[in-house]
């Protein structure tokens, strides 16, 4: 459903990606590793469209109506629309928009777009509801501002929640286990095994093997200087925990 | 050229009123860029147009209201048989008096209404807001009204009040209004202004707020409507342990101008009070925040803060914030601070990677920046009302921005 060939992008003039490839099917788990600054932050902001990054070369195929279509050529939203959905590394702080009116705008955008009715809010609010189960989140936290105030985890969990409500068919999951603690990282992680099907792909990007001890990757790849330059099974991780990236990187 | 020239010669007033306004114009005209207080408004276009003396004769006007007691101005002229009057208030005609305060009021002289005296009893506490609905009506394309209104809040009484000002037919009004309340010992009042008049119109709205001991006062301003408006507010402190927040929001798009002009006066010492103004700046509208503290000599122990936020949403928009502090007291607390800003690129993205497009998002967020202000009101009707009419601005300049 993903397919990425020579993706060269930029930001703030440097070159970052520098000819990445990558092939994802739908069902499939995929885990990128690699060092800092190798550019695996970079990938998800050009996949969900960050403004602030410039493709230079490459094209980025993804599969809309059973065709493969140039993603790039999609604002945003209509990204979003299509079913790419990243989980932030830094979630934002939205001040003054309550999580609920975030979400049910999120909603009912994608309904839109299907050209369905949107919901109303009160419907809305029992949907929504019963998929805070999926992370464990209490209720209030609808009608607090977006992220504002939440903790780290608070805010991952807020992110995982935000994918179930959109039913993302590709879902980029940027550092998710990062600032979590063991308890928030299991109801994080298991929340994405509830929402992994048949029909959609994960990308995770990752530092730690720890996040694969709970959502289990089909495929691991190594990035390194804008390129993925090792691809493998689960054992590849288990390899890097041990020895790191310098027998690769060399 | 005389300003407001055709207003005098076709003027109903009486010849003693004529004549005073005319006395008074001869020796001080209309202020200019010249003047401190009125450095970024120009009135020149404005006063020197040919008004029609716009009456309430053939406006067809109905109101619809169910959760206030509307007390009805048809051009500044009290229509008692749209209006409800509850028991605990009288609404009587009141002489105004001749003396001039400035050149705005003389020509208001030209207008032969009546100002209306809203006295609510002591003590008094109504069960649904009062709601001052301001009315410009005419089928002239360019026509003056002014209206005048005291309010007398008795002392202990609770009171919320919605003052609307609309426009019916989109000509251009020049449209003048003074309200001048008087907050008694221990009464509470909450006022929202909401000013949604005509796109092609000048608005000036002058608001006199004089508090008596323990007052609790509320004042929250929306200047949405007129191509330009100057709101000025002025907030006399006589006595000891007044709490007083004095708020406004301006939305403005297009080539709106919106001037805000305060003057926090703590002429005793004891009292807090504390400002906040907002302003959302869209296309190549301009906005002006005079934030004015006065603390007199004697007045110890004064409290007052100050705090304007602004959102340009485009390159265009123009803001000029400025504080105006004096402080004779050594004794006191006075903050202020301004800031300008544009919107968060991030949380744009934030919302955009959520499937929301880019018109709504900046909408949701432009609301986010506001709001806050309106969440500060106690009463829910006011709230209500309030929240509706900047919703729609909102809504209004996002269609017009990717339109």
């Amino acid at each position: 459903m993903l397919e990425i060939k020579n993706l060269k992008a930029q930001v703030d003039g440097k070159e970052v990606l520098k000819g990445l490839n990558l092939s994802v099917r739908a069902g499939e788990v995929h885990a990128i590793m690699g060092p800092n600054g190798s550019g695996k932050s970079t990938l998800s902001k050009v996949l969900a469209g960050h403004p602030a990054y410039e493709v230079t070369a490459g094209e980025v195929l993804f599969e809309i109506n059973l065709k493969m279509m140039n993603l790039l050529d999609l604002e945003p939203d209509q990204r979003a629309k299509e079913g790419v959905f990243l989980a932030f590394q830094y979630p934002i702080e939205v001040p003054g928009v309550s999580n609920f009116q975030f979400l049910l705008s999120s909603f009912n955008a994608i309904l839109e777009s299907q050209g369905s009715l949107p919901l109303e809010p009160e419907e809305f609010r029992k949907y929504v509801t019963e998929k805070m189960k999926i992370v464990s989140m209490k209720p209030d936290y609808l009608d607090r501002g977006v992220n504002v105030g939440f903790s780290g985890g608070e805010k991952k969990k807020n992110e995982i929640l935000q994918m179930a409500v959109l039913a993302p068919r590709l879902a980029l999951l940027d550092e998710t286990d990062s600032g979590l603690d063991i308890d928030a990282l299991r109801i994080v992680a298991e929340g994405v095994n509830k929402l992994k099907n048949k029909e959609n792909a994960v990308v995770m990007i990752t530092h730690y093997q720890r996040l694969l001890d709970y959502i289990k990757p089909d495929y691991v790849h190594v990035l390194a200087n804008g390129q993925i330059i090792e691809t493998g099974g689960p054992e590849l991780a288990q390899k890097l925990e041990k020895q790191g990236y310098d027998w690769l990187v060399k | 050229m005389i300003p407001f020239q055709t207003l005098f010669k076709n003027s109903k007033s009486s010849e003693e009123l004529k004549k005073s306004a005319h006395d008074f114009l001869s020796l001080k005209s209309f202020p200019t860029k010249k003047d401190e207080d009125w450095k970024y408004t120009s009135l020149k276009s404005w006063i020197e147009k040919d008004y029609v003396l716009a009456s309430d004769e053939g406006a067809d006007i109905e109101v619809k209201s169910s959760h206030t007691y509307p007390l009805v101005f048809v051009n500044g002229h009290f229509q008692r048989q749209l209006s409800q009057i509850p028991g605990q208030v009288q609404v009587f005609p009141k002489k105004r008096s001749l003396t001039l305060e400035d050149s705005f009021d003389a020509v208001s002289r030209l207008n032969p209404v009546e100002s209306i005296e809203v006295s609510v009893s002591a003590n008094a506490s109504l069960d649904r807001p009062l709601e001052f609905i301001f009315i410009s009506a005419s089928r002239a394309a360019q026509a003056y009204a002014s209206a005048h209104i005291s309010l007398n809040v008795g002392a202990g009484a609770n009171l919320s009040v919605v003052e609307s000002h609309l426009q019916h037919g989109t000509g251009t009004f020049f449209v003048y209004q003074t309200t001048d309340i008087d907050v008694q010992a221990n009464a509470k009042l909450e006022f929202v202004q909401i000013q949604n008049v005509g796109p092609l119109s000048f608005h000036l709205s002058k608001l006199n707020v004089q508090a008596q001991e323990a007052a609790d006062i509320k004042t929250c301003v929306l200047s949405l409507g007129a191509l330009q408006s100057r709101n000025e507010l002025k907030l006399h402190i006589h006595a000891k342990d007044v709490s007083a927040q004095v708020l406004g929001v301006y939305a403005v798009s297009g080539f709106q101008q919106s001037d805000h002009y305060t003057s926090i006066q703590h002429h005793v010492g004891g009292s807090q009070t504390s400002q906040l103004y907002k302003g959302l700046l869209d296309q190549s509208s301009k906005g002006v925040f005079n934030g004015g503290v006065y603390i007199a000599k004697d007045a110890q122990k004064a409290n007052s803060e100050q705090l304007n936020k602004n959102l340009l949403l485009s390159s265009q928009a123009e803001i000029n914030s400025k504080p105006q502090l004096q402080i004779y007291a050594d004794d006191v607390k006075a903050a202020h601070g301004s800031t300008i800003g544009q919107l968060q690129k991030e949380e744009l993205f934030y919302l955009q990677s959520r499937a929301i497009p880019k018109a709504q998002a900046i909408e949701m967020l432009s609301q986010a920046f506001v709001m806050d202000v309106i969440e500060k009101l106690d009463h829910s009707i006011l709230k209500q009302e309030a929240t509706k009419a900047l919703k729609e601005k909102t809504s209004q300049m996002q269609k017009a921005t990717f339109s």
